[in-house]
């Protein structure tokens, strides 16, 4: 196995800095795990280690599903309507996306089978468009994420669930963006879902982001600095189609 | 002879790239209006404000790089008086400067900039004066305020990093009043002049 020495390792520091964990670890990653070790000590802290975090969770909830046998697993895909809610733009108008993930249910108990629990994990595209001046703009946001929701079927084709969404910026169009934009944001998400136990089928939802996803400088037209702006929580409404690929209805292990 | 030309022409173009290339303009939108660049204090070489909320920019297109306007900074009479003269455009051959003259400002070299470090300069009260020229016709001037909220001073490459923020507004019944809104700089300043 090859080794580093003392000053590659200590090019990782800057790498961090420079918001390219991703790049440092898969660089390095037929070489030593002392190079990682370093990687962990430098992120430590910084919002660019949810990256690598997230993957891990991801790792643990694929090991977790693998190992409770009693799960249905599906995947989806959709559109989604974002906006931002603000006191602070101007002429903003909302983002219209696409959305793709995967998803396992498990039911609760076998007293209550019409009460389930979803953990669903996606890639999402937010953001916003901004006119101003004659210029449109647009501001796109790459999310990575999870969202844990209890449901209880209504009806055998109708299904109402809530819970919460998590999620971390992985990307954005804007140059460097992690310096303007909060890496997690946290919000509530409910929606229904339409013919749940077909092997295909439909689903809305709404996710309301409570964490302003901005964090900046409250600067006047004549250049006075006035605290700090903390605005932007996304709203997304979604509309997509899902698919079972594990259809066998399953219960958990008591 | 011929190699002697060819290496003096080599020479020449990696100047003039790198040139190109320590002047480039890191433009970061800002998030509130995405027309200017975002208040920054990492020297990424870039200001703007809205003039009658129309933008003005210092990074200019030009030839194949584009590039950035390095503003003119120059000290008077041993430091009384410093001028700073940021060059910029609102479009194509629509070249306007903004030139800022202060007083007391304590300026005679590079390092003593440290000196603006948090000065606010009210403009227009007979010591500090903001102007701007678009033609020769029309040098108006007006009053306002500049504040240099961040200098910071690279001492082994003699490099100054000028941020700060500035407005003001020209009231003139000849040339046209003007608001100057939401002015912004992050400059890396390597050269001072003195007179």
């Amino acid at each position: 196995m090859k080794t580093r020495t003392v000053s590659d390792s200590a090019l990782v520091p800057d790498l961090c800095r420079e918001g390219q964990p991703q790049f440092a670890v898969r660089r390095n990653s037929a070489e030593t795990l002392k190079l990682v070790s370093h990687f962990d000590q430098c992120c430590r802290g910084i919002y660019r280690c949810h990256r690598a975090r997230l993957k891990k969770s991801l790792f643990f909830t694929l090991f977790l599903v693998a190992s409770v046998a009693d799960a249905q697993i599906y995947v989806f895909v959709g559109g989604h309507e974002n906006y931002v809610r603000n006191k602070v733009l101007a002429n903003e108008s909302p983002l219209t996306s696409w959305h793709i993930g995967g998803g396992v249910r498990f039911i609760f108990s076998e007293s209550k089978p019409r009460t389930v629990f979803n953990a669903e994990y996606a890639f999402v595209k937010k953001g916003y468009y901004q006119t101003l001046g004659g210029t449109k703009s647009s501001f796109n946001f790459n999310y990575l994420t999870y969202q844990a929701t209890v449901g209880q079927q209504l009806l055998p084709y109708l299904s109402v669930k809530g819970g919460f969404n998590f999620a971390i910026l992985i990307d954005s169009n804007l140059k460097k963006w992690y310096q303007t934009y909060r890496m997690v944001d946290f919000g509530l998400v409910g929606g229904l879902d339409f013919l749940e136990n077909k092997r295909v089928g439909f689903y809305t939802r709404v996710v309301y982001g409570l964490i302003p996803m901005l964090k900046y400088d409250n600067i006047d037209a004549l250049g006075n600095f006035n605290g700090t702006i903390r605005d932007l929580r996304n709203t997304s409404f979604m509309v997509g189609l899902r698919v079972k690929v594990y259809e066998k209805e399953l219960r958990l292990r008591h | 002879m011929k190699k002697s030309c060819a290496s003096d022409i080599n020479t020449f173009v990696v100047l003039v790239l790198l040139s190109a290339m320590s002047c480039e303009p890191l433009y970061i939108p800002d998030p509130i209006d995405p027309r200017l660049p975002k208040y920054t204090e990492s020297g990424n070489n870039v200001a703007g404000a809205l003039i009658n909320d129309q933008l003005w920019k210092s990074d200019i297109e030009y030839g194949w790089f584009g590039g950035f306007y390095e503003p003119d900074v120059y000290y008077i009479v041993n430091g009384d008086s410093l001028v700073i003269d940021f060059r910029g455009g609102m479009g194509e051959n629509d070249y306007i400067n903004i030139s800022f003259a202060l007083k007391g400002a304590r300026v005679t070299n590079l390092g003593s900039m440290l000196n603006l470090a948090g000065e606010k300069f009210q403009l227009g009260n007979g010591d500090n004066t903001v102007s701007i020229a678009r033609d020769s016709s029309c040098n108006q001037m007006g009053t306002g305020q500049v504040y240099f909220r961040s200098v910071k001073y690279d001492s082994v490459n003699q490099i100054i990093t000028l941020s700060g923020t500035f407005g003001f507004n020209i009231v003139d019944s000849v040339c046209g009043d003007v608001d100057v809104t939401y002015g912004r700089f992050d400059v890396r300043i390597v050269h001072i002049s003195g007179y």
